[in-house]
């Protein structure tokens, strides 16, 4: 038995109070389906409300059986896969930024460390139930676990440390750690940002925040921790924040001390054993008396020898008679010359 | 309150002191009248006698406006100014000296440098950039400076060249009143 599909289709198509899904219009419109959009170019007749909802709904009719057609080819009919979209559309935000990186995810980035998803819920052994991991009512949780209220010793332990005690303070170094890094994190991401635009006041402030950090941990990082580190010009005062204690005015003991401080001041500003230290002008002063002394010799020296002398009478005179008698020769030379 | 100075507080003070009057700094720490030693009260160092330190220190801060002989004060750059108050004891143990002229008296008692027009006389040796104490012909400290130039200098120089920088005088008495203690 041959059914005529096209008279049944007419048939119902007449029939029917819904308009049909086939329109009989030429498709010329031009489609973004990613944007779910349609452009339809032909000039409009009439103006009137009639044949504008007419054409609307003609328009949208085409655009949604160009859907329909999607969905006949994708696997899933669950939903209509929509192709990229292809009508370039102005973003209303700007892009954000990313985000920058923690000291672990850049670490675990580089080495290829992958995030495992975990379940929410974990065993717990106590109760022989499902809980959460974290949070109310969680599963192995060490506050509500019975099973810790005795901590047997080990063979080297003395029993002068609280095994309860030493296992929170290592809770609480741990969560101060955790802290501390987290800080770092989001200083560095601060200071990251701040020099990639230096606009706000606020990551202004926190670069300041940053910096003043950082100095303070580099005044304490040479092997003398900065006990005999040189102070450069303008740089902040290694115990700034730390209250300066002064000795009293008046109590016998700080008297005392204040008495010695002094003292060793004044012995260290002028030392006992004076010989030692040397008055630069002083000294300056006697070198040159002693140089005018030996000049004035040399003089005296030179003046005898030029007046006619017997040869040969001490070792000095005879030195004088040579050197005067050089110098009588050359200016017999020069006068040869002439 | 009422304080003994540190050990850098110290060193600053006694440096600037030394300027004048060298190691007679010793005969200041060590009296044999009396224990006498160095506060710090409001930037201000004190001279006083531990007796008197003990009344000081007993009054609130506010309302302590002084004790015992001023010496100086801290600025805010921690650095130290002699005022014109020690200037009993510098003059006791100054090591250099200046004598004026009594026409230069006045000059220097107005805040005037000292020049070479109205030096009396000058210690034999100093040196440049000294301290020294300005006293006139009568052998009355009127104040305290710094030479500008060295004694072997000093008598090449011009009459209107200066020898010693002012530093404080006892002008200051009237001039600065309100604000000297």
């Amino acid at each position: 038995m041959a059914l005529d599909v096209q008279a049944l289709l007419a048939a119902k198509a007449s029939g029917s109070s819904r308009p049909s899904i086939r329109v009989e219009k030429e498709d010329d419109l031009t489609y973004d389906l990613g944007l779910l959009y349609a452009f339809d170019p032909s000039p409009l007749g009439a103006a009137d409300a009639e044949s504008l909802l007419g054409c609307a709904r003609d328009n949208m009719q085409l655009l949604s059986n160009k859907l329909y057609e999607l969905l006949h080819a994708a696997h899933d009919k669950g939903a209509i896969p929509l192709p990229p979209p292809q009508f370039p559309l102005p973003r209303e935000k700007p892009v954000p930024e990313a985000v920058p990186l923690t000291r672990w995810e850049r670490f675990a980035k580089e080495k290829g460390i992958v995030k495992k998803k975990r379940s929410k819920m974990v065993w717990d052994e106590a109760t022989q139930l499902w809980a959460p991991r974290y949070g109310f009512g969680r599963a192995n949780n060490p506050k509500e676990s019975t099973s810790d209220w005795l901590v047997e010793a080990k063979p080297g332990d003395d029993g002068s440390v609280d095994p309860f005690e030493a296992k929170a303070d290592e809770r609480k170094m741990r969560l101060s750690k955790q802290k501390k890094q987290e800080e770092r994190n989001r200083l560095e991401a601060a200071h990251a940002a701040s020099s990639r635009s230096s606009a706000i006041n606020l990551q202004k402030d926190e670069r300041r925040q940053y910096l003043s950090h950082s100095i303070a941990a580099a005044q304490v990082s040479t092997a003398s921790a900065g006990r005999f580190d040189k102070t450069v010009a303008n740089e902040p005062s290694k115990n700034k924040g730390k209250r300066q204690h002064y000795e009293t005015a008046t109590s016998s003991d700080d008297l005392r001390r204040d008495a010695q401080r002094t003292a060793s001041v004044v012995s260290k500003m002028f030392p006992e054993n004076k010989g030692l230290a040397i008055n630069r002008e002083v000294a300056a002063r006697e070198t040159r008396k002693a140089a005018e002394e030996t000049n004035r010799r040399a003089k005296t020296a030179s003046a005898k020898s030029k007046a006619p002398s017997k040869p040969g009478k001490t070792k000095a005179a005879k030195g004088a008679i040579v050197k005067s008698g050089k110098g009588k020769g050359m200016k017999g030379k020069g006068k040869g010359k002439k | 309150m009422v304080r003994p100075l540190t050990e850098e507080e110290l060193k600053i003070f006694f440096a600037k002191l030394a300027k004048y009057i060298g190691h007679a700094i010793k005969q200041l720490v060590d009296r044999p009248d009396g224990k006498y030693c160095f506060r710090l009260h409001r930037d201000r160092v004190y001279y006083v006698s531990e007796q008197q330190v003990k009344v000081a220190a007993a009054l609130p801060r506010e309302q302590l406006l002084g004790m015992g002989c001023t010496f100086g004060k801290f600025t805010k750059t921690k650095k130290f100014r002699l005022h014109v108050t020690c200037l009993d004891y510098i003059a006791q143990h100054a090591q250099y000296k200046v004598w004026l002229k009594p026409a230069a008296e006045q000059s220097f008692l107005y805040g005037n440098h000292v020049l070479k027009a109205g030096l009396g006389r000058i210690t034999e040796d100093t040196p440049q950039y000294q301290g020294v104490v300005i006293l006139n012909m009568a052998d009355v400290p009127l104040g305290f400076g710094t030479t500008a130039k060295s004694t072997a200098e000093v008598r090449k120089l011009e009459p209107q060249g200066v020898v010693a920088f002012h530093q404080a005088d006892v002008g200051e008495y009237l001039r600065d009143e309100e604000t000297l203690c």
